[in-house]
């Protein structure tokens, strides 16, 4: 039976409780999302089911999907643990205690009921949603009744509590039990693995056997050494493998990917670069990465190192590449971003193929000379986790269960969205005289917003965020490639926005400029492509606009491979840190210039008037008002093309935002 | 029947929207699902740093992989290789894939297969489309088992017969072969191929360019660039033997594999099924000197293990 020809519009849940009880509810808005707290669309009240469990939504091909969302009971259908479901017809399925029967029409509920029961009998008992998170839980944890089969596979799952472990009494500091150790007195909430994201409890990490006879894992392949669940220790603190090795390497209980013992010890912070194919992501991650090997321990007292260097291994080769290159007038470049090999990791979970890109990883911490070093020591080490994503990734209809590779997304405590005018039309036309090859009249043009909105989308759909409702996060939109563009914008920018600050004995970032400077850029944007400005907003509660660009000149062509590289003498970064420095800024690791040295321009008379979250500011000689977001508001800006400044009020109560 | 994949960088792929690394070209009816396995098996790492300019010095990777993941009989037969510049000036690369059934199965083997001229694309510069017609498999073999690539690269055409003695089915020991640029791996496995009777070639996997296993994947001969990651690797698997192709090889055993490789000798499937008989013995054993009796009266035994066959 197929009814699913058309777009479906509308559906019926059935939820059938632990007691039997049912009700039936009428679905007509996707994404509907499906959870234990009240902010769900689909509210179940079970403490089997997650507080955002799984959504419901429509695919592209206006087929109806219910996906799980990293659930820790997950979905099953037909005793089988699944990650999403098309659902062309009746489908019975089991989240926790509860059942769903799902249907296109109410009619369509009504079926033989038989399989309900059956399904129940067949389930692992699941733990409590509400006893996991205080403890120990993850998905992982209750899997399916094993088969003899997969005897080794969920022997490894086995949830053994961390004090049932012989743990030595006093491991070595810095050994993985020392870690688990202090992990699991921290309180803090779990660990979320850099690979493929999954949460879980501290005392589920897995080890990496060392004896050469202990390979074959279900989910790294046959030639992968064995993760095991520990069961005893060296005294130094490192788990001991079946064999007797001493076994330092710990990993994820989902991926089985090795997680730097560093990162799991310092919380994330997970960046995402989001953008089209070709608009310089990888670029501008190594100019970024390669100047904060500076900015931050000379200018800021903060070290940033590589956590370690098989993961960074790719990442440093792209800094060798550009800024250690031998011969300065070589014409250097990397290599296209691809969409699966030495980028990403290939696992089987679940007996499904999936790809998942492979995490840079930093370590931040306070330098010892840093003024509060002891205050700020422990909250300011943070492992900095970001991905290089292939811009294919972030086209619409390239997000799929085995091939999760932007969920970063729903993690990223900041998001950098490149925008690349060089792919606009309406901007090359008033761009002229340039020698860049990709502003050729044949080069590629790309509606880039498209790439945005499918990021929102992805994001929505991933938290369950309300359409109406704005992230809290702040977005930075880069307009890359400012070497080409910066004519159009009506300033002239320092190279480093930061001044040295006595008080503060580092640097202070020029908050007041770069704000400026955003809402110079934005005025531009607004002019040449409103439709981006209007895209970024209607997600962001706050979107910072900045120029950059990694490289600070044109790419030329090899002459006989028609590729284009750069010479590295031709190199020439611009405010390739300045997005992550507001980050820290924001995240209070940096300081900003203290209000009493900040400059004050002579002000003009305006009036704002305050509509949803835009103040309508009229100038004089102006006869339209200029559009201020809120999110400006406190800062001394400039009219572009003009001497006018004027600064907008604080709002007293915040926009409406809505974020997990 | 055979379905083909070809994943590239174009301006438009053949699923709408798509554009850069993506699929635009399979055979109509091609498993949907099979799609993302494929596209996941086109991973290519370029030998060389993209200012040193030798593009066209690129090791192309021919390869022949089995996974459950495909299903029981059926293999994956792939070129991949670097594809100089795409319409964005930036480095593209080229994969062209050839699901084969177990009917499609000719005598010659995979390797066979991929020698034939004009079989695997090359270059693509057509606009996204669907072939309506399945992948036809040439039939044929080699004409004689000698290998002559062995002997003008090692002096000793026996030497085929160090991969061929490794071969017991999918627990064959992984053989590594460690190549410098410019060595045409793709004939060397050939022959090596060669020394086997048919219906156990397409249960050999390799790939004449190696650099990472792709996950559910077996790869019995792989062939790793000299000093690259993957052969750091290969010399650390206790469980691999490593064959280096760029220094002088030590003389090899005079076993019937190594005889026929060298003479050429082709009586008959007779011959060759006997020879593959001594594969039992391990590689440091040399197979005791009489013949083990052929029993090729019973079609249901595997050559190999001398068991029932436990397929079909
Ligand atoms: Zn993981």
């Amino acid at each position: 039976m197929d009814i699913a020809k058309e777009t479906v519009t509308e559906c019926y849940v059935r939820v059938v409780n632990r007691d039997g009880e049912t009700r039936t509810c009428h679905v007509v808005r996707f994404p509907c999302t499906i959870g234990r707290v009240k902010e769900r669309d689909l509210v179940i009240e079970d403490p089997s089911v997650s507080s955002l469990h799984a959504s419901l939504s429509v695919n592209a091909e206006g087929q109806l999907c219910l996906e799980d969302l990293g659930s820790t009971n997950g979905i099953y259908h037909h005793y089988v643990q699944v990650p999403q479901l098309v659902i062309t017809q009746r489908e019975e399925v089991v989240l926790g205690q509860v059942t769903l029967v799902i249907a296109l029409t109410e009619a369509g509920l009504e079926a033989t009921p038989s399989v309900i029961e059956m399904a129940r009998k067949a389930m692992p008992t699941p733990q409590s949603e509400m006893s996991a998170a205080a403890t120990t839980a993850s998905a992982m944890a209750s899997p399916p009744a094993p088969t003899a089969k997969e005897e080794t596979t969920s022997k490894s799952h086995k949830i053994l509590k961390f004090n049932e472990l012989s743990i030595p009494s006093n491991p070595l500091d810095g050994s993985p039990a020392a870690t688990i150790s202090r992990l699991v007195g921290s309180g803090r909430g779990g660990i979320v693995c850099p690979h493929c994201w999954h949460r879980f409890a501290v005392d589920e990490f897995l080890f990496i056997a060392r004896h050469q006879s202990l390979v074959g894992d279900p989910v790294l392949g046959p030639e992968a050494p064995i993760r095991f669940m520990p069961s005893r220790f060296t005294p130094e603190g490192n788990a001991l493998d079946a064999a007797g090795m001493s076994c330092p390497d710990m990993a994820c209980p989902r991926c089985h990917l090795r997680i730097p013992q560093a990162a799991s010890e310092m919380p994330p912070l997970f960046l995402s670069i989001v953008g089209a194919p070709a608009s310089g992501k990888s670029y501008f991650l190594t100019s970024m990465t390669w100047a904060l090997r500076s900015v931050l321990p000379r200018n800021f007292a903060i070290a940033f190192t590589d956590t370690d260097a098989v993961n960074n291994q790719i990442l440093n080769d792209f800094e060798e590449t550009l800024y250690l290159h031998l011969d300065p007038n070589e014409i250097v470049g990397l290599r296209k971003t691809e969409l699966q090999g030495e980028l990403y990791n290939q696992v089987l979970i679940d007996n499904m193929l999936v790809n998942l890109p492979k995490p840079f990883m930093f370590t931040m911490m306070p330098a010892e000379h840093h003024p509060r070093y002891q205050e700020v020591k422990a909250g300011m080490s943070r492992t900095l986790v970001l991905y290089d994503n292939a811009g294919e990734h972030f086209e619409p209809g390239m997000d799929q269960a085995d091939n999760p590779t932007t969920q970063h997304l729903l993690h990223s405590d900041t998001i950098f969205f490149l925008y690349d005018p060089t792919k606009d039309v309406r901007f090359r036309r008033r761009i002229s005289g340039s020698q860049d090859p990709q502003m050729e009249p044949t080069a590629r043009v790309q509606r880039q917003e498209i790439i945005l909105t499918e990021m929102i989308n992805r994001i929505k759909k991933y938290s369950g965020m309300k359409s109406g409702g704005k992230s809290a996060r702040t977005l930075l939109l880069l307009v890359s490639k400012y070497d080409v563009w910066k004519d159009l914008l009506d300033m002239e920018l320092p190279e480093s926005p930061w001044q040295w600050n006595s008080a503060c004995n580092t640097c202070a970032l020029d908050v007041d400029l770069i704000k400026n400077v955003s809402f110079a850029v934005r005025q531009l944007l607004e002019d040449v492509c409103p439709e981006v400005v209007a895209t970024a907003e209607s997600f962001a509660g706050e979107v910072l606009y900045l120029p950059n660009s990694a490289l600070g000149h044109s790419p030329e062509k090899q002459e006989d491979s028609g590729m284009i590289g750069i010479r590295p003498k031709d190199i020439r970064p611009f405010w390739v840190s300045v997005p992550m420095l507001y980050f820290l800024y924001e995240g209070g690791f940096i300081p900003s210039i203290p209000e009493e040295s900040r400059v004050r321009h002579p002000e003009a008379a305006v009036s704002c008037k305050l509509s949803g979250d835009v103040y309508f500011v009229t100038l004089p000689g102006r006869p339209m008002p200029v559009q201020v977001p809120v999110f400006f508001a406190g800062y001394q800006l400039r009219l572009p093309g003009t001497d006018l400044w004027f600064t907008v009020p604080p709002v007293k109560t915040a926009p409406n935002m809505a974020e997990t | 029947m055979a379905y083909e994949l070809i994943y590239t960088s174009s301006e438009r792929g053949l699923r709408p929207g798509t554009s850069g690394f993506c699929t635009v070209a399979y055979t109509k009816g091609l498993p949907a699902q099979k799609i993302p396995l494929l596209e996941a098996l086109s991973g290519y790492r370029n030998a060389y740093a993209f200012q040193e300019g030798k593009s066209g010095q690129e090791p192309v990777s021919w390869c022949h992989y089995r996974s459950p993941l495909f299903g029981r009989e059926v293999s994956v037969l792939s070129r991949i290789s670097a594809a100089g510049a795409d319409h964005t000036g930036r480095s593209n690369k080229l994969a062209h894939h050839i699901l084969v059934g177990e009917s499609e199965r000719v005598a010659g083997g995979p390797a066979w297969v991929s020698l034939q001229p004009g079989f695997f694309r090359e270059t693509w510069n057509e606009e996204p489309h669907c072939f309506n017609e399945p992948k036809f498999l040439p039939s044929g073999d080699f004409g004689d088992c000698r290998a002559r690539c062995w002997e003008a690269l090692t002096g000793d055409g026996g030497h085929a017969a160090l991969l061929a003695e490794n071969v017991n089915g999918d627990d064959g020991r992984v053989v590594v072969l460690l190549f410098e640029p410019g060595m045409d791996m793709l004939p060397l496995i050939g022959e090596a191929m060669a020394l086997l009777p048919w219906h156990v070639r397409w249960r050999v996997t390799y790939n004449t360019y190696f650099t990472a296993l792709p996950a559910g994947m077996l790869c019995t001969w792989r062939c790793c660039l000299a000093g690259s990651d993957a052969a750091r690797e290969a010399r650390r698997n206790p469980r691999a033997m490593v064959i280096d192709l760029t220094s002088p090889l030590p003389p090899v055993e005079d076993t019937p594999m190594a005889a026929l490789a060298r003479e050429g000798r082709r009586n008959g499937q007779k011959e060759l099924q006997s020879v593959s008989l001594t594969l039992e013995e391990p590689m440091t054993a040399p197979p005791p000197p009489q013949r083990l009796s052929l029993r090729s009266e019973s079609r249901e035994i595997n050559m190999l293990t001398l068991k029932p066959r436990q397929y079909r």
